[in-house]
């Protein structure tokens, strides 16, 4: 069976395309964990 | 047709079409249905509002797990067969649809249409998309199968620490009386029913990014520099493909099954006892606790986050060491973790803490690396398939895991608040031996017999073959 490989590639996804898609997903990600850290908190200082 | 977009043919990647677009595709799924395990925001809320108790609520969360682990081993062949966008899709509306009717059950005050609908019908949605992109992602990624399930499977982790928040913030916007920081604030039902309203529009406009996104790489293709040579030398690792319903009938699956039940028995053990455990390992003789209630909280938290960690840090690693070491790890080390935490847990925080976060890690690089072993041993023909069944582990862990600490907590005969490290300790040393259970289980694992293997051919058969073939 042939072989595709990206090197065959004409057209390639934009690295905007890819860091757009990234970003989506990590926006909501990153408010979770930023949350998350807040709750910690309190483990460390005892409150 | 309207929505033949959705099919398999019509998701085929042209050329040149990133594989790195496929990861935030899946945690589009995954960072929805997540939500799962962030019910509790609500839960009090729905007890005073139907006026029933904590088991009666407690039962909607149960019956979509149940249906989880169900819709994956039952729909896992038809996810193959259409492919992840219609399986996305499939997901995103019943996801979707789970939360419409669990409001209008809200509405209406009929508990019964919260259960059909955030629990039957949403739990169909969470079976479905948790199985979704898992073939496609092992596909694309042929020469890191770990990281990338790592990266979809840390999403459900993540979509709990995103529901969480979000939902106390919607609760006290749709009920300006409520207080998501106040221990004793419960959210109006109305207010509940906008929730599930958001988050029912929500979630299925974000699961569309999915959809509309993810796609399934062409027939031969493979990432620039890849040599299918070097996987195939590994151990365990087969080019081989072995069917869904014949992977049922190898002990390798059964072994997997039972390394899977264990790992998570244990480690749901201590999640589901987390806030109370911390305190009850550090009461004193006057039943005082050195661990206030918000730093319990805060130890929840930080569980929470070496669960999703874990997720992706050990799966990854599991690309470079192999499957079946490191889940010698996960239960070896586990074990010895549970027996430290049970004798030496009560000397001091710090410790305890840093037991407890390695085990959870542990805990989540079970879930993620699982998809990745099951490729190694059945191949990549009908692997999301093979999870899904495989995940019915993952239903019986959640029975069997509060099952036995909540058992021997009651045993003991303390009441809440009252416990010590003491009463804990016999649930503790009884994990050890559950997680050697499954540390022998996986020690058993041995590539599949060639009988078990699909005939050798240019296209894999799209359906099971039913009966092993003998070679």
């Amino acid at each position: 069976m042939p072989s595709n490989t990206q090197s065959d590639n004409a057209k390639p996804t934009g690295a905007g395309r890819v860091a757009l898609s990234w970003t989506i997903v990590g926006i909501p990600l990153a408010y979770g964990i930023y949350n998350i850290i807040l709750r910690t908190a309190p483990l460390f200082t005892g409150g | 047709m309207a929505l033949s977009f959705l099919d398999r043919e019509h998701t085929v990647a042209p050329p040149g079409y990133s594989r790195w677009l496929i990861p935030p595709a899946a945690l589009a799924v995954h960072l929805c249905i997540g939500q799962a395990y962030a019910t509790s925001v609500y839960k009090n809320s729905l007890v005073e509002h139907f006026d029933t108790s904590n088991t009666a609520i407690g039962i909607i969360f149960s019956i979509a797990i149940v249906m989880l682990g169900v819709s994956a081993a039952v729909l896992g062949t038809w996810v193959e067969r259409v492919g992840p966008r219609m399986a996305m899709f499939a997901s995103a509306c019943f996801w979707a649809s789970g939360f419409l009717v669990g409001a209008l059950g809200i509405a209406t005050e009929q508990l019964w249409l919260v259960y059909l609908g955030y629990g039957f019908i949403g739990g169909i949605g969470l079976g479905i998309g948790y199985i979704s992109p898992v073939s496609t992602l092992i596909k694309w990624f042929p020469d890191r199968p770990g990281l990338a399930t790592g990266m979809a499977i840390m999403g459900f982790g993540g979509g709990a620490l995103v529901a969480s928040p979000l939902s106390g913030q919607l609760l006290s916007r749709y009920d300006g009386g409520f207080d998501p920081t106040e221990p004793g604030s419960i959210a109006a039902g109305s207010a509940v029913v906008l929730l599930f309203v958001t988050l029912g529009i929500g979630y299925f406009l974000f699961m569309l990014l999915g959809v509309f996104t993810v796609k399934v790489p062409a027939e031969g293709w493979t990432p620039e520099g890849f040599d299918p040579s070097t996987v195939q030398r590994k151990t365990l690792v087969t080019t081989a493909n072995v069917s869904a319903s014949n992977a049922i009938k190898t002990p390798q699956f059964w072994l997997l099954w039972t390394v899977l039940l264990c790992n998570v028995t244990a480690g749901i053990g201590i999640l589901e006892q987390a806030s109370p455990m911390i305190q009850d390992f550090f009461r004193d003789a006057e039943g005082n606790s050195a661990v206030a209630a918000a730093a319990a909280g805060g130890f929840v938290g930080l569980l929470s986050i070496a669960n999703m960690a874990g997720r992706f840090i050990w799966s990854s690693t599991s690309d470079y060491t192999g499957r079946k070491p490191i889940y010698m790890l996960y239960l070896g080390v586990g074990m010895a973790m549970y027996f430290c935490l049970a004798s030496f847990g009560t000397s001091s925080t710090l410790l305890f803490v840093l037991l407890a976060v390695v085990i959870l890690t542990f805990y989540g690089g079970g879930f993620a690396t699982v998809p990745a072993y099951l490729r190694d041993l059945f191949g990549t023909f009908q692997v999301g398939a093979i999870h899904g069944r495989l995940l019915t582990a993952w239903s019986l862990a959640g029975i069997a895991g509060p099952l036995i600490i909540n058992g021997f907590l009651d045993a003991s005969g303390g009441e809440p608040g009252t416990l010590t490290a003491g009463d804990y300790r016999p649930a503790l040393f009884t994990m050890v031996g559950v997680l050697a259970v499954g540390f022998v289980a996986n020690l058993l694992i041995r590539p599949v017999a060639s009988r078990f293997h699909e005939p050798e051919s240019d296209e894999p058969a799209r359906e099971s073959v039913g009966v092993a073939r003998e070679d």
